[in-house]
């Protein structure tokens, strides 16, 4: 052991800065939850679809981006803005690009999942009463679908929320980025980060209780 | 045919009984599922359980090898004090034979590995010697020519048969089996139940749950009817079939005939 | 776009995946190791056992790896003494952060395996852990096969992270090249296009594993 002397004042001290990152990061995650949901559904349905170029435009998006680091995709969206299209946007805005074109993959393929794990009978049995396909779809498959999918994407809504600490190399003032900044300028980085890390603790936690509770709720006994 | 086992008058009363059971009580939450039940089982005796679903039976099986821990009552196995403190249960439970109506084979197991299991791992018996033991067991009930298929690939009452050969390999003094033909289909009850028979006819002591009156009729030496947690009546198949004295017992056993009676009809 | 400047120093950028593969690999290990045993403390018959590992699970899980990392390669000097290299830190942290959700992953395949399976190996005469040991686990880790291989592309991908405390892998060695070439775009499209083929191979297992695990348990 060495003689490190605790002192957790500017730790302390740092906490509304540090709820006040805590704030950007919950807006980060509800808007980026907002804007991946209708997309995530058209990348699921366009992956289902019987039109090959479709299916393989949005395999390939899918595949691409879960197979590569979210931390790679955040830097590529920050230079490709500006390099490649001319745009300057703020770096919370490149964020939330990011992040969606992230969290859009993995939402689908959820999306693709529960719809697929849908009795192919449904199906039949719309079919059957002379439904089209579209009423089949929209009126039976998706009602149960979206059912199954309500844990699947409470589990997501808990995974970005600890993925948009990633966004901080990018400059946007969330907790991990306040909390390093804090760090650097008081040289109480193992104080400041651990009332970081149990601050993020307390918020996901609780959560992540919900998502066990949905999961049990929404469990399918086939 | 006369289904009285002969060896059941040849049978000498006097012997030390293999299986006592004394006052057994169990309980799930607030449902008492045991009430107060006695048991005594002489050597080569086969004692078929009878009665409702939900009446106790299977709990009952479970707690002759500790699988189910009793509330309070004696359990005693050859000897062996099951519900004492100080007994090893690991080891007590070698010699006494389990096959439950879900067979239950390890599945990532060929037949010839399932059986050779237990006297491997729990006995350190050399695998050359078990793997010999254990292709003689499969030819015993008549699974010879499997010994290298894994469960999925064979039957329900291929497996059930490699369940009893698992539970010989360790030479066990006395065999419990839970209702081991309820999960099968009607045709293939008939292969199992006859490894059963022939496994009474060379004296090993058995207490079976079965609902198969066919079988009760010729195995078993006592027929035990069970209701509500409490032993009903009990006496030898022909009686209990044709003259039992409770009103609950017949009126269980006329269901199941009756059914039984439909059935062949078809 | 213009790829020759970036090109050469694709030797550069191909000695960093050595790093991220052994980072990885090791972590890998480090972590199913202890989700195993955590799995265990979790469905143990030892209250304080449980909740220690439930402890365990919950916080890691709960925060971030990118602030577990940065912290332990703050902590791990000031509370102990001892100076590690980033590389070994970085495959602590990640290590760690594996456990828990390796752990969760052993636990539900412990739990999908039919209760008769442990009545039969127990009526034999097995002990709880020989039990666990030579028939629970097996068909455990079978049916959650597909689990682990989803949780190693994660973790090929997390990896990433360990850059911000300059463990020279894929990343940081990007983050270099980028600086020094200034040609960010093309930088950012071949290191993305390198880690795609570094986890496309396990993502097709994925899919193969997933297809196969109903038919490899099939019970009866």
């Amino acid at each position: 052991m060495t003689s490190y002397q605790f002192n957790f004042d500017a730790a302390i001290g740092a906490i509304p800065q540090l709820l006040a990152g805590l704030l950007v990061t919950i807006e980060l995650s509800a808007l980026v939850m907002a804007l991946s949901l209708p997309l995530a559904l058209m990348v699921a349905l366009g992956r289902l679809t019987r039109f090959r170029l479709a299916r393989a435009v949005t395999y390939g998006y899918t595949e691409l981006f879960r197979t590569t680091p979210l931390l790679v995709q955040i830097s590529w969206i920050y230079y490709v803005l500006p390099i490649a299209l001319n745009l300057h946007p703020s770096a919370f805005v490149s964020a939330v690009i990011a992040l969606t074109l992230n969290l859009v993959a993995y939402l689908a393929e959820a999306f693709r999942g529960s719809i697929q794990s849908i009795d192919p009978g449904q199906r039949e049995a719309g079919l059957a009463t002379g439904m089209s396909e579209a009423a089949v779809l929209r009126r039976i498959v998706l009602p149960q679908a979206a059912l199954r999918a309500v844990p699947l994407v409470a589990s997501n809504w808990i995974g970005l929320f600890k993925n948009t600490s990633l966004v901080a190399i990018i400059g946007v003032h969330e907790m991990l980025f306040v909390a390093q900044d804090v760090a650097q300028s008081t040289y109480r980085p193992m104080e400041i980060l651990t009332v970081a890390a149990l601050i993020y603790f307390a918020v996901t936690f609780p959560q992540s209780l919900v998502v066990n509770r949905l999961f049990e709720r929404f469990r399918v006994i086939e | 045919m006369d289904g009285t086992p002969i060896t059941a008058a040849l049978r000498p009363v006097d012997s030390e009984p293999i299986l006592i059971i004394e006052h057994l009580f169990k309980s799930f939450g607030d449902r008492l599922v045991l009430n107060d039940v006695s048991l005594v089982v002489q050597p080569g005796e086969v004692i078929v359980l009878i009665g409702p679903s939900g009446s106790g039976k299977s709990t009952f099986l479970r707690c002759i090898n500790r699988l189910v821990a009793p509330d309070k009552g004696r359990i005693i196995v050859s000897g062996t004090d099951m519900t004492a403190r100080k007994t090893n249960l690991i080891k007590a439970r070698r010699r006494i034979g389990f096959a439950s109506q879900g067979f239950n084979l390890y599945p990532h197991m060929t037949a010839v590995r399932n059986v050779m299991e237990g006297p491997v791992t729990v006995l350190g018996t050399p695998v050359a010697a078990a793997r010999l033991e254990a292709v003689a067991l499969l030819a015993q009930v008549g699974l010879g020519d499997r010994c290298d298929s894994y469960p999925r690939q064979l039957s329900g009452g291929q497996q059930q048969r490699v369940a009893i050969a698992r539970a010989l390999a360790m030479s066990p003094s006395l065999m419990l089996f839970d209702e081991p033909t309820s999960a099968l289909d009607p045709e293939l009850t008939g292969e199992v139940l006859d490894s059963i028979k022939r496994l009474a006819d060379d004296g090993m002591t058995m207490v079976v749950v079965s609902h198969e009156m066919h079988f009760a009729k010729r195995v078993a030496d006592r027929v035990v009817m069970f209701d509500d947690g409490v032993i009903v009546e009990q006496g030898p198949p022909r009686q209990m079939f044709t003259d039992a004295k409770e009103a609950r017992t017949r009126r269980f056993l006329d269901r199941l005939l009756s059914w039984e009676f439909e059935n062949d009809e078809i | 776009m213009n790829f020759a400047p970036v090109v050469k120093f694709l030797p550069f950028l191909l000695s960093g995946v050595a790093t991220t593969l052994l980072v990885s690999a090791l972590s890998f290990l480090l972590g199913m190791t202890i989700g195993l045993i955590l799995a265990l403390f979790r469905l143990s018959s030892v209250a304080p056992l449980r909740w220690a590992a439930s402890l365990y699970i919950d916080f890691f899980r709960s925060t971030p790896v990118l602030i577990q990392i940065i912290w332990l390669f703050f902590v791990l000097p000031i509370v102990t003494g001892i100076y590690l290299d980033a590389i070994p830190i970085g495959i602590l942290a990640l290590g760690l952060n594996l456990g828990a959700f390796a752990a969760e992953i052993y636990r539900s395949g412990i739990l999908a395996v039919p209760t008769g399976q442990r009545e039969a190996a127990l009526s034999q005469g097995m002990t709880g852990l020989q039990a666990m040991r030579r028939v629970i686990l097996p068909q455990a880790v079978r049916m959650v096969l597909p689990a682990i291989a989803s949780a190693m592309i994660s973790l090929v991908l997390d990896s990433s992270l360990v850059s911000v405390i300059n463990v020279p892998e894929l990343m940081s060695k990007a983050n270099t090249v980028a600086g020094f070439t200034i040609r960010p775009l093309e930088v950012w499209s071949l290191v993305a296009l390198i880690y795609l083929v570094l986890t496309m191979p396990l993502a097709v297992a994925v899919n193969k594993l997933q297809k196969r695990a109903l038919s490899v348990v099939g019970g009866r």
